[in-house]
């Protein structure tokens, strides 16, 4: 059986200049042992679906999108970390529109969950 | 060895729900020696949110069972007797995020579970490194526990999934190498944790 989130489809209407919003948590912002420099964890673009929920800023501000955060129920948020979908694409992830009844600007990042967070950690 | 007797907690104020605890100003307080022979303890609950304040009886973690509601219900242990320093140092980390409410990333994660902190404290214990710096303690999607070290040229990033699975990614930044790979024992670990201060 194939793995959720592998074999889904790219939207190709979805422009590699266009940002991904994923809201992040205090939780998720790490202090290196090393240098006691702040950076964010893995595992804030890191899910084990791999499948990960993102929404498009071309339809959402980053401000709402923390507004929806907390609605359901997240939260208390650190902010707004942003990739592009061609930065997705280029670690080879699909970016697929996934509108939810709360959220039109609900979408996915679908692909190995370690491609990602390698990258985004 | 001395045994350690089976306490419970009674709250004074109405039964806290589970998104009271989650609301709630929490605090650990270090215990500096423990009180047990066999062990137990390095943190005391107390817990409070407007005026009503419940206290963990010093060696004994009543979270859990108080965060699912059951006020009266005896307390899960952890032992902690020969934890390495920098284990003992983030335990109350590692217990901070059992309080985590649902969906405390807004994507659907569910909080860890006591049973898995105390599952990564027990691999860890048993990996027997003394010598560790503190790791930094991420929840991870799905209910699991990240562990990440990062001492310049060596990174280190172990998760213990809720599932029971034990991932790493580890990335030498001189020779610019990465690898992930799934922990299957004891040895895994003991190796990687080597890696990391080799």
């Amino acid at each position: 059986m194939a793995e959720v989130g592998i074999d889904r489809r790219d939207d190709p209407t979805i422009p590699d200049a266009e940002d991904l919003y994923r809201r992040v948590v205090d939780e998720r912002i790490v202090t290196e042992q090393a240098t006691g420099c702040k950076r964010l964890s893995s595992q804030a673009f890191s899910d084990r679906r791999n499948e990960i929920s993102v929404d498009l800023s071309s339809m959402i501000s980053p401000e709402e999108s923390l507004r929806l955060g907390l609605r359901c129920g997240g939260g208390p948020f650190r902010g707004i970390v942003a990739i592009t979908a061609g930065q997705a694409r280029d670690l080879d992830q699909a970016v697929l529109r996934d509108p939810i009844p709360d959220n039109p600007a609900h979408s996915l990042i679908c692909g190995k969950k370690w491609l990602l967070a390698v990258s985004c950690g | 060895m001395m045994m350690v007797p089976n306490m419970s907690i009674t709250a004074s104020q109405p039964k806290p729900s589970p998104r009271g605890l989650a609301d709630a100003d929490v605090q650990f307080r270090h215990m500096e020696e423990p009180i047990t022979d066999d062990a137990i303890l390095s943190a005391k609950f107390l817990a409070t949110k407007g005026n009503q304040a419940f206290q963990g009886s010093p060696g004994h973690l009543p979270w859990q069972r108080w965060a699912e509601g059951d006020s009266t219900s005896t307390m899960d242990v952890i032992p902690t007797t020969d934890l390495p320093t920098w284990l003992r140092a983030c335990l109350p980390r590692l217990l901070r995020l059992c309080g985590l409410k649902p969906n405390w990333d807004s994507y659907g994660s569910p909080p860890p579970s006591l049973a898995l902190v105390k599952g990564v404290i027990s691999w860890l214990r048993l990996a027997e490194k003394e010598t560790l710096p503190e790791p930094e303690v991420v929840p991870a999607s799905a209910g699991g526990i990240q562990l990440e070290w990062y001492l310049g040229k060596r990174e280190l990033e172990i998760e213990f999934t809720a599932t029971g699975q034990i991932e790493y990614l580890r990335s030498d930044n001189e020779r610019r190498e990465e690898k992930e790979d799934v922990i299957k024992n004891l040895d895994d670990l003991r190796s990687l944790l080597g890696w990391l201060i080799g």
